[in-house]
């Protein structure tokens, strides 16, 4: 579709916003020293997860990375839940003991944020499986980036998926950069998209920072998938802001790289202007977003700060599932 | 037939990225490996080559066409055998954008090389078309309508630039000015398309593909041929108009059902719509038109590019001034009845003893000793 409502517009200004607010905040609370493990951070990346995210809905799965937060959020994942997660306090999402890279909502739809590279590429040909045993139309959307593409569980899970025709998508978030590895250097073929055509998958290719082209081509493969038209895979190009994990110090990029993507090419700049000219939305609109966006995080910090920790005999709670 | 020519040179403009985008979703539209790119860059140097060529220029890129083609030229065995030209890659920075193309061609056009081979679509074509001035120009078609270069094999393409770049077939018999339409924004945006300016009212560029003719209201059109796929085919199927033509074509289009009469086309592989025609009008050269559509986007060669709104003035006007092509058929064409291919063998022997007549299965052989 390339029809979007004004309340449409709106929600996903609000969902890049308190996205990018929240990678920041994170960013400059870790440096502080208040946040315990690690934090990998999606600040640049909002378009690929709010693009993608405004077509589901709670029976939709995704599957997401150790870069999760960014998929939560687009998700739908309470933001107070998952400020608490990162803290590791008992009022967490996953009641504190799961952390930044284990954040998940199963009633949302959210499988988990994960820490093994290419974990959830498998995950989804289970729900795109589950959907079609059930007949629903449903669909599974695995998020990965461009080092988790070389791993066999991804190539595994692509192959299955096309040999059952499953609705699942295969959404490659190629920030060029497979922790400090250049993907231009390991990624054979030099495109997802012949990688895709090889195991008879359509593959296509956009602009992550472009929120328009990422709605718009992930709302062609979701339409495609509802009605059984099988499997596909995206690669969205985009760039990470921050280092892989918090206290990189990013060596391995260009000088001025990151400052250059953020004046030319920054989701959230892009999207206002194309928005503010068009007409479609007033900025004081998006400026009132800012503000309420912005009182979220420091109320989730807030309350993330003062929240208890779990206490010693929840620990070997939750480690098994019950049926 | 190996000519010995030390100055000729040709450029090559390879586009990694063409045929990637949502067009794979919503139609059967095929797309061309990385490897398979590099294999017709391979093919065609090689052709040339066999012509006599001295220096290839090509755009480097990080899509995998310039590493799969060092790669192969230092570990193939076949390419070592071959006498080939030095390749030269540009200097240019590789923004993996369609800016690439642009700063290639431009480089190409200073170089003053005595051809361009571009791979690509309909976009790369009009990217490249801008900078080279009229440096003859060929094509590989390996974008997804492909409606202005024609389909040929790579390796005939290479021939027809070896014959035309090295003079053995007379230049003025196989070299074709094309037509462009310009479109000016506010006096302030001058941008060309080689095939079609189409005017929709699509909110943004998104993933720019056209495929929603819901959403288009005018189209212009340079050349129209029944046998093209693409925006062109509306006007194709419709009233068509060639290449050589002195005109262009203006179609304005609105929803099938209110509309007396509508064209069912192929506006990408496999993809078919119906589309209401309002009125289809001649467009003459030289003769600008402003656009009745008040805010949308204008899509070249088949790609949203440019969003405007009510306060934009936007002109439309065909022209002469576009790129030359090479008529790879013509050329091959003419070189055969030259006799350009065939070469014969000298006589070495008496010609009283050599006569050797060959009937069917007999002959009557005199043999002879030299």
């Amino acid at each position: 579709m390339s029809e979007l409502s004004k309340n449409q517009l709106l929600d996903a200004y609000r969902m890049m916003r308190t996205i990018r607010d929240f990678e920041v905040r994170v960013h400059d609370e870790f440096a502080k020293g208040g946040i315990p493990g690690f934090v990998h951070l999606y600040a640049g990346e909002e378009a690929s997860a709010t693009g993608i995210c405004m077509h589901l809905n709670d029976e939709d799965r995704i599957a997401s990375t150790h870069r999760g937060h960014g998929h939560c959020i687009a998700k739908g994942v309470d933001v107070m839940g998952m400020m608490a997660e990162i803290y590791g306090k008992e009022t967490g999402t996953c009641k504190g003991k799961g952390g930044s890279m284990h954040i998940a909502d199963l009633d949302r739809g959210m499988l988990g944020a994960n820490g093994i590279v290419g974990g959830g590429p498998p995950l989804i040909c289970g729900v795109g499986l589950a959907h079609k045993m059930r007949g629903t139309d449903g669909v599974g959307i695995a998020f990965f980036g461009d080092g988790a593409s070389n791993q066999g569980t991804t190539l595994e899970a692509m192959n299955l998926a096309t040999v059952w025709n499953l609705p699942c998508i295969f959404v490659v978030e190629n920030n060029g950069y497979a922790e400090t590895t250049s993907s231009e250097w390991s990624v054979s073929c030099d495109s997802y998209a012949d990688r895709a055509a090889g195991f008879g998958m359509p593959g296509t290719t956009c602009d992550g920072h472009d929120f328009f082209a990422v709605h718009e081509t992930a709302g062609e493969a979701i339409k495609r998938a509802r009605s059984g038209g099988g499997p596909s895979f995206i690669e969205v190009k985009l760039n990470r802001y921050y280092g892989h994990f918090e206290g990189d110090s990013q060596t391995y990029r260009g000088d001025n790289e990151v400052e250059k993507i953020k004046a030319e090419k920054d989701c959230l700049m892009l999207f206002r202007k194309r928005v503010t000219e068009a007409n479609l939305l007033d900025a004081s609109e998006m400026d009132a977003i800012d503000k309420e966006v912005a009182e979220l995080i420091d109320e989730s910090v807030k309350k993330a700060e003062a929240a208890a920790e779990p206490s010693v005999d929840t620990l070997l709670t939750d480690v098994y599932v019950s049926y | 037939m190996r000519t010995a020519n030390k100055n000729k040179s040709i450029g090559i403009v390879a586009n990694p990225y063409s045929s990637r985008d949502i067009r794979r979703l919503i139609s059967s539209a095929t797309s061309i490996q990385t490897v398979e790119r590099a294999n017709i860059v391979e093919r065609i140097i090689v052709s040339v080559a066999n012509f006599g060529l001295d220096r290839v220029y090509m755009m480097p890129d990080k899509g995998g066409i310039s590493s799969h083609l060092l790669r192969n030229l230092k570990t193939q065995q076949r390419l070592k055998d071959v006498d080939l030209p030095e390749i030269e890659f540009l200097d240019i920075p590789i923004t993996s954008t369609a800016e690439d193309s642009e700063n290639a061609a431009k480089l190409l056009f200073e170089k003053s090389v005595d051809a361009v081979l571009i791979l690509g679509g309909d976009g790369t074509h009009r990217v490249v078309a801008k900078e080279i001035g009229d440096i003859p120009m060929a094509s590989i078609s390996t974008g997804t309508n492909n409606a202005f270069p024609r389909f040929y094999e790579a390796t005939l393409i290479g021939m027809a630039i070896g014959l035309y770049i090295n003079g053995i077939v007379p230049a003025e018999e196989i070299l074709h000015k094309n037509k462009t339409i310009h479109v000016r924004l506010n006096d302030d945006v001058d941008e060309i398309a080689l095939v079609d300016v189409a005017i929709t009212n699509d909110q943004w560029v998104g993933a720019r593909a056209l495929w929603q003719m819901e959403n288009l209201k005018e189209l212009y059109l340079t050349f129209c041929e029944p046998s093209a796929i693409g925006m062109s085919s509306i006007g194709g199927l419709l009233k068509p108009v060639s290449r050589s033509q002195q005109n262009g074509l203006k179609v304005t289009t609105a929803a099938p059902d209110n509309c007396e009469q509508s064209v069912n086309c192929p506006i990408a592989p496999g993809l078919f719509e119906e589309v209401g025609i309002v009125s289809s009008d001649i467009l003459e050269v030289d003769e600008p038109c402003k656009i009745e559509t008040q805010y949308g986007v204008i899509a070249f060669d088949g790609e949203r590019e440019i969003e405007f709104k009510k306060q934009d003035d936007v002109v439309i006007e065909l022209k002469n001034d576009g790129p030359v092509t090479i008529d790879i058929n013509k050329a091959i064409e003419i070189a055969v009845k030259q006799g350009s291919f065939v070469k014969k063998k000298d006589k070495f022997l008496n010609q009283e003893n050599t006569d050797v007549v060959y009937q069917g299965s007999k002959t009557n052989e005199k043999v002879v000793s030299v």
